[in-house]
């Protein structure tokens, strides 16, 4: 595993439980959020998004259940635990301290 | 916690492998379905949105071998893919497997048998309150050509090392026999110890503390 997919994976766990806030969501609607939210900008890789989610929920820092979907469809959907709240304030906190670092290089060499 | 219910799910998902990865091409179909409907609904003809859907999405069973993997249990798995290879092995090669068996066995048992010696002799103390300041005396006759320490002082003796002596503590006499027990219909040959009066009372009596609680 590469050092720059390593970030991909850690910052996708990372979008993934600050969508999660919101209401618990299906796979689909996880993706579809994230890329409404980041302005179209970022798209989540699907081959990505499951193993990221089926990871975080052994976990124990999102918990799934089947539900029906918008259109009557059985979905599994996934909601925050409260471990799960925890990780994104840690994940959140070391997320802008990278961004603050990354900017701060960028800037001083204008 | 978390550990613990991390665990538990790991586990889980172990015994129902079949189950999960069911679970799991149902939800990666509705996500196709998903994209199905969106495509569907940006004015392409199904046929159409169903192929950029599975175009999009990549490989459906890589994606069910990686969530295989995030479930963190392949490793568990793998390892009874090889216990099982072993037995196979094992039973292909019977007197390998056999000689291997014994190899082991007689060696553990050696070793726990000799550990077991070493603990009683060397390393388990006496069971007494005070051991270090226990001593047993005994009379040696060499006539009766028996071991010297199983003839304890005659009784006579006895008590003139009580009387006279002022090296120990105290003093108590006790002497091994056989008797028949009765309890009534049956009658039982019993190991006994006849003791004085003192015997309860020596701090350092191993029966002083079990004789007060049957009191």
């Amino acid at each position: 595993m590469t050092k720059s997919s390593d970030l991909l994976l850690g910052t996708l766990d990372l979008l993934i439980l600050k969508v999660l806030t919101l209401e618990p969501m299906h796979g689909w609607a996880i993706a579809q959020r994230i890329h409404q939210l980041s302005d179209e900008v970022l798209t989540v890789n699907q081959g990505a998004l499951y193993p990221a989610l089926h990871r975080l929920e052994h976990q124990a820092w999102i918990e799934a259940s089947w539900g029906e979907s918008e259109n009557n469809r059985r979905a599994k959907y996934y909601r925050l635990t409260s471990a799960g709240r925890q990780r994104l304030k840690t994940e959140e906190k070391s997320w802008s301290r990278l961004s603050v670092g990354v900017q701060g290089v960028l800037k001083a060499i204008g | 916690m978390r550990t613990l219910q991390s665990l538990l799910r790991r586990t889980r998902s172990l015994f129902t492998r079949e189950a999960s990865n069911v679970a799991l091409s149902e939800e990666l179909q509705f996500h196709l379905e998903q994209a199905t409907v969106d495509n569907m609904a940006r004015g392409m003809p199904r046929e159409a949105a169903e192929a950029a859907a599975r175009q999009s999405f990549g490989s459906v069973a890589e994606a069910v071998e990686s969530c295989y993997e995030a479930r963190g249990v392949a490793w568990l798995e793998d390892l009874g893919h090889d216990f099982r290879y072993g037995l196979r092995t094992f039973a292909k090669h019977r007197s390998f497997a056999t000689l291997t068996v014994l190899t082991l066995a007689l060696g553990i048992g050696a070793c726990t048998a000799f550990f077991s010696l070493f603990n009683a002799v060397l390393l388990r103390s006496l069971p007494y309150g005070d051991p270090e300041r226990l001593v047993y005396l005994f009379t040696p006759n060499p006539q009766f050509h028996l071991p010297a320490d199983i003839i304890g002082p005659s009784r006579a003796d006895f008590l003139d090392l009580k009387n006279d002596s002022r090296s120990y503590a105290d003093l108590t006499l006790f002497e091994q026999a056989m008797y028949n027990l009765s309890t009534g219909q049956q009658v039982q040959r019993a190991g006994v110890a006849k003791v004085d009066a003192n015997f309860f009372n020596t701090p350092t009596s191993p029966c002083a503390p079990r004789f007060l609680r049957m009191l």
